[in-house]
């Protein structure tokens, strides 16, 4: 079961990464949200095999999936999902060790390299972080407009232009200050 | 009201204060730029700085009026400008976004900015029409008085053969990245070493192993093989095509600049050559004639079919114009360059993966 886990995380750590920043929130930070994501991903499909379903993903099950589990972090009176993770945990037929070092790989592996993220997506609301992300990763316009359900082409694109530009000025803003440390340091 | 007499300080002085309130003059200014910003996407060089002058009778030409991109208060109002035109700046944002490459070496090997020469005042009225190289050509030989027009069909081999060779050239291009994207990927072998891997894990013979590490050998080979090609014969292919189409530009250029004083003729017409050609040189807009040439039985596109190509999917259409109208040009050139950094800095982040 876990040679399998590997190779679905490997090939979809980069959209749980994404799709916790664009989720994350002043009530659950990147990192809590990859971990909770990765361990509901994990029981899904845990339960998948038990019930010997086939196992279908696709970019959008991650963002879903993220989106409750932020949905959740929000809620007083959250799904007893906290309980079905440490259910998950202690079950004896999972190698938890083997999950959580899946996890923490998951997991954004400084504070200062998500700081670095951060410092463009401030400013976005969640769509915008997704689209500005969706840019900087290289993701098709295409398969951003199928993921977010645009009705055309060209929407998707002003979506992304739209949020790129707010980024950008952010950048505009960095460089402006720069330039202001260099003209204190010329005095 | 009378006519405008717009020239270049009216201009500045228009973009450091663009108030239109009381001034019917600043009103058509503004209409003016405002038209004149849409170059390369609703309207054609021609459509503004011949057509639809209205009032106005200028002072300068469009490539007095596209150097003012250099000028912080006219970039400040196009900026402001294309928030209310946000299909031009989407156009722009997916040129940069999605075909820098081929968006670039259209622009590249298609817009030539004019040598600077000294400035020659001339007025709306009486400013040479943007016109193709081909016809300039013929309006050599018009002056019949003139012994110059002999050099017409000159001129006009030397130019087929730029052509030509800016064919081939973007031939060459397009084909290398074809061949890169096709040929130099490790595709074949990821998927046959994948193969070999789930073989030996479910427990094959040897000799079934053997076979495939030799057609993984052969599968290495052959990548090997591609990239000795591009990295020499392809090269050796590019720089003589580069090489004559310098020379043949270096030939255009020495009969421009022929100094018929020299030759004791007439001392006007040697500035005349260079005038239109100056002006026509703003734009230097190569459509290579299909059927001129017959060079790998394939039909190269031309400039707008390529324009058409990349704007099909957004569905919104640019002319070649666009080349000239600096303000735009520097959108898309910054719009490429902040991509390309927030990707260098965003991607690794998002990529990392620390191997056991």
């Amino acid at each position: 079961m876990c040679g399998t886990c590997e190779v679905l995380i490997r090939e979809n750590y980069k959209t749980i990464r994404k799709a916790s920043l664009k989720f994350t929130s002043r009530f659950v930070e990147t990192n809590d949200l990859i971990n909770t994501v990765v361990l509901k991903f994990l029981n899904w499909k845990k339960n998948k095999q038990e019930a010997n379903q086939p196992i279908s993903i696709n970019i959008a099950f991650f963002y879903t999936i993220t989106k409750n589990a932020a949905i959740d972090a929000q809620s007083i009176d959250t799904v007893n999902f906290e309980d079905e993770v440490t259910a998950y945990e202690t079950n004896a037929f999972n190698n938890t060790e083997i999950h959580q070092n899946l996890i923490a790989k998951t997991k954004f592996s400084s504070p200062e390299n998500h700081a670095f993220i951060f410092r463009y997506l401030q400013d976005l609301d969640e769509k915008e972080k997704d689209a500005f992300l969706s840019v900087v990763t290289e993701e098709p316009v295409e398969d951003y407009q199928s993921r977010n359900n645009i009705e055309n082409y060209h929407q998707a694109l002003k979506r992304r232009r739209r949020a790129f530009q707010k980024a950008q000025s952010r950048l505009i803003i960095d460089d402006d200050n720069v330039v202001s440390i260099n003209s204190r340091e010329g005095l | 009201m009378g006519s405008i007499i717009l020239d270049i300080e009216k201009l500045n002085n228009f973009f450091v204060n663009p108030d239109n309130q009381n001034s019917w003059e600043n009103e058509e200014i503004e209409k003016f730029i405002k038209r004149a910003f849409l170059i390369g996407k609703d309207k054609t060089i021609e459509d503004v700085f011949e057509k639809d002058l209205g009032l106005i009778s200028l002072q300068f030409d469009h490539y007095e009026f596209f150097k003012l991109s250099k000028n912080k208060n006219a970039v400040q109002f196009f900026n402001n400008f294309i928030k209310e035109k946000e299909d031009f700046d989407d156009v722009l944002f997916d040129l940069a976004e999605n075909n820098y490459n081929d968006f670039y070496w259209l622009y590249n090997d298609n817009y030539h900015p004019p040598i600077e020469r000294l400035k020659l005042e001339i007025s709306a009225s009486t400013s040479e029409s943007f016109e193709s190289r081909n016809t300039i050509v013929e309006n050599f030989s018009q002056r019949e008085d003139e012994p110059q027009s002999d050099i017409k069909p000159i001129m006009k081999e030397i130019e087929a053969k730029i052509e030509f060779v800016e064919g081939i050239l973007y031939q060459l291009k397009l084909k290398r990245d074809m061949g890169q994207e096709n040929l130099l990927n490790d595709n074949l072998k990821n998927l046959i070493q994948s193969h070999i891997y789930k073989r030996m894990k479910e427990g094959s013979y040897p000799e079934e192993t053997s076979f495939w590490e030799k057609l993984l050998n052969s599968t290495s080979a052959q990548i090997e093989e591609a990239n000795d090609f591009f990295n020499n014969d392809y090269s050796r292919t590019r720089e003589f095509f580069e090489r004559t189409l310098s020379d043949l530009e270096n030939l255009k250029y020495q009969i421009l600049n022929i100094d018929l004083n020299e030759f004791g003729d007439d001392k006007n017409f040697s500035l005349n050559l260079n005038e239109i050609y100056d002006d026509s040189f703003s734009v230097e807009m190569s459509s290579v004639y299909p059927g001129s040439y017959d060079f790998e039985e394939e039909i190269p596109e031309t400039i707008e079919e390529t324009l058409d190509r990349l704007t099909r999917k957004i569905n919104i259409t640019i002319n070649k114009d666009l080349f000239v109208n600096t303000f735009a040009m520097d959108r898309f050139f910054t719009y490429d360059k902040d991509i390309t950094k927030m990707k260098s800095e965003v991607l690794p982040i998002i990529e990392e993966w620390e191997e056991e």
